[in-house]
């Protein structure tokens, strides 16, 4: 192209700067239709990860009319193609977004690759999450060198698989937790630019359900043999955070859709009430001697009180400070859980009381909420957390049938008249 | 220009560390089978029921449990260095084992242990050992497979590994069958 050719001339003979160059190659690049280029990068992002794949596939066969000489040539192979990609795109077309993730994301693939290759002609021994840490560590760089948002997104979805296989378990290890919260804060600052540039982009998106999935996963490798009810605050403080942030965060942007804090918190801090209003859930917890053991040097105890103490300041910031409207009352959650947990290890009496009183309340509020919005979603949102809370209780009370029978029908009956009630009230808007 | 130098520079040092890790990786392998002391493991059959996974055949060795005193016994998961030593037939046996890194790892193997059974006051111990998997064609290992199952079902098994072990660590280098490579056993049949 004359302009590309004009581009590099100029830069050549200094009469505007690499930068400036960059700029003008980004503006004709943004004023292609953004569907065009979108699907032309997921196109070559994902043909990148057949053919990489493919080729560890065929040398994985592990060919054994070569000799090993031969056969550690071509584990380098792919691994080589990707630096002299990378290298090339440094050099030349680093203004190119295509060409960076393309060679990016080969280069990222083809390290695990090698060592997997190398492992395997020399039978080396060792586990899986030795690998994935080692493998995340030679690929980090390549996140800000380039950059690359797809190498970013594996970084997390490759740190949250090392989480899964090194945190959890029956031979998890001690230190994972922490290199797991080293690999978060690398991405960090990528995640952050991302959320300042391109808030509603593809790659931000999936980093806004990504990043508090991986959170929540990281948090359960502190999981220890003691002080198993402080976790359960601590869970709960988190989720009221996410929900709280994703609250905010969804008055102030159009993609509703990709709030991932809002859903996640929303959706984990119901699951914990619930399984918080099963009677058994006390015994459950009781079952642990060291409930709520309190030692300075606990990590669970020092992650409850971090994260209660973090809820609590969004808690008064976003509905006191900032007096935001309507108040929501899930983001008050973790303190009633804290306080459950608390009933659950002095008084011998039911904790569970609270959390079904809590739910029905919250069931009838959303409910209320929704006819006097007139919303079909929030009206059956409300029944149905009323609703479930029933199917619940008819697994652990000693209520007879005939009681849970009518339960049930009162239930029933209620969705069926606040939807056709609903139904009249359109119509005669309408 | 110091800017202008930082990202090759980074680069390169990138390049480098994605080459030295793997290298590094042949060098130790290659140090340990050239340098390192020779021990053979007899084979022990392993549950039938496990499936062949993939390109490896999985091995289980005679070796990989030790009686100790109950009150010394190490936990499943936990670290462990095991003296090996040979027996009268020429195979390797635990002679010892220390929860702490020896200071001179002459005939020591860092292994981990998977679980335990008590005996009365004494627990038998039960390890992993680093060198469980024998990477072989794809095509050939199901054979491979059938060979050693077969062979250690015979009354006179005589199937082990052959393994080197240098500083704390250990490579295995082939596995015999009555005393012949598998891989030559898998080229004439």
């Amino acid at each position: 192209m004359a302009l590309e050719k004009d581009l590099d001339k100029m830069v050549e003979e200094g009469v505007i700067s690499f930068e400036t160059s960059r700029s003008i190659r980004n503006w004709y690049e943004q004023q292609q239709p953004s569907d065009n280029r979108r699907l032309t990068l997921l196109f070559g992002v994902l043909g990148v990860l057949l053919v990489v794949s493919g080729i560890m596939l065929v040398l994985a066969h592990n060919w054994d009319s070569f000799p090993l000489t031969v056969k550690t040539v071509w584990a380098f192979l792919p691994l080589v193609v990707g630096q002299v990609g990378v290298g090339y795109v440094l050099l030349k077309k680093r203004d190119k977004e295509w060409w960076r993730e393309i060679s990016a994301t080969w280069l990222a693939l083809s390290i695990g690759g090698c060592i997997a290759l190398i492992s395997q002609i020399y039978h080396l021994p060792g586990e899986l999450p030795d690998f994935l840490l080692t493998w995340l560590l030679l690929g980090a760089a390549l996140i800000y060198l380039l950059p690359s948002q797809v190498v970013a997104v594996l970084f997390l979805a490759g740190s949250v698989w090392y989480a899964t296989e090194a945190g959890y378990g029956y031979n998890s290890s001690l230190y994972a937790g922490y290199y797991f919260w080293g690999l978060l804060l690398w991405v960090l600052p990528f995640y952050r630019s991302l959320w300042v540039k391109k808030k509603d982009g593809f790659f931000a998106r999936l980093f806004h359900f990504g990043f508090p999935a991986a959170l929540l996963i990281g948090l359960g490798m502190h999981i220890g043999n003691s002080g198993y009810g402080w976790m359960w605050i601590a869970y709960a403080s988190l989720l009221s955070i996410f929900y709280m942030l994703g609250t905010f965060i969804k008055s102030h942007s159009d993609h509703k859709i990709s709030n991932g804090y809002y859903y996640s918190g929303m959706l984990g801090s119901l699951l914990l009430l619930f399984i918080g209003s099963f009677v058994d859930f006390r015994k459950e917890l009781l079952r642990e001697k060291s409930l709520l053991i309190i030692d300075g040097g606990q990590l669970a105890l020092v992650l409850a009180i971090i994260l209660s103490l973090l809820a609590l300041s969004g808690f008064i910031y976003l509905f006191g400070v900032k007096k935001f409207t309507p108040f929501k009352p899930l983001a008050f959650s973790f303190v009633l859980f804290a306080a459950m947990i608390w009933m659950a290890h002095l008084s011998n009496g039911s904790a569970a009381i609270p959390a079904n009183l809590y739910i029905l309340g919250l069931g009838v509020w959303v409910l209320v909420e929704g006819s006097r919005q007139k919303s079909f979603f929030r009206i059956n949102a409300g029944l149905g957390l009323i609703a479930i809370l029933a199917i619940c209780r008819f697994f652990d009370t000693e209520l007879s049938f005939v009681l849970r029978g009518l339960i049930f029908i009162t239930v029933g009956i209620g969705f069926a008249l606040a939807n056709y009630q609903m139904i009249q009230k359109k119509k005669t808007h309408a | 220009m110091l800017k202008k130098l930082l990202i090759p520079g980074i680069f390169l040092l990138l390049v480098a560390a994605q080459w030295a890790i793997p290298l590094d990786m042949i060098r130790s392998s290659n140090l340990i089978l050239t340098e390192g002391k020779p021990f053979r493991f007899k084979c022990a059959p392993i549950d039938p029921n496990d499936p062949f996974r993939g390109k490896y055949i999985t091995l289980s060795f005679e070796a990989e449990q030790y009686l100790m005193d109950s009150a010394l016994a190490p936990q499943p998961g936990e670290t462990v260095w095991l003296r090996m030593t040979t027996d009268s037939a020429g195979y390797a046996k635990i002679a010892s084992l220390t929860e702490n890194k020896p200071e001179n790892l002459g005939d020591y193997m860092e292994t981990e242990v998977s679980t335990y059974l008590m005996e009365g006051d004494s627990s038998l111990v039960f390890f992993t050992f680093p060198f469980e998997r024998f990477y072989l064609e794809e095509t050939k290992a199901p054979k491979a497979e059938a060979l050693y199952q077969e062979n250690l079902q015979g009354q006179n098994a005589t199937s082990y590994a052959l393994i080197y072990l240098l500083n704390g660590e250990a490579r295995i280098q082939e596995v015999y069958l009555d005393g012949k490579p598998l891989s030559e056993l898998l080229k004439n049949p």
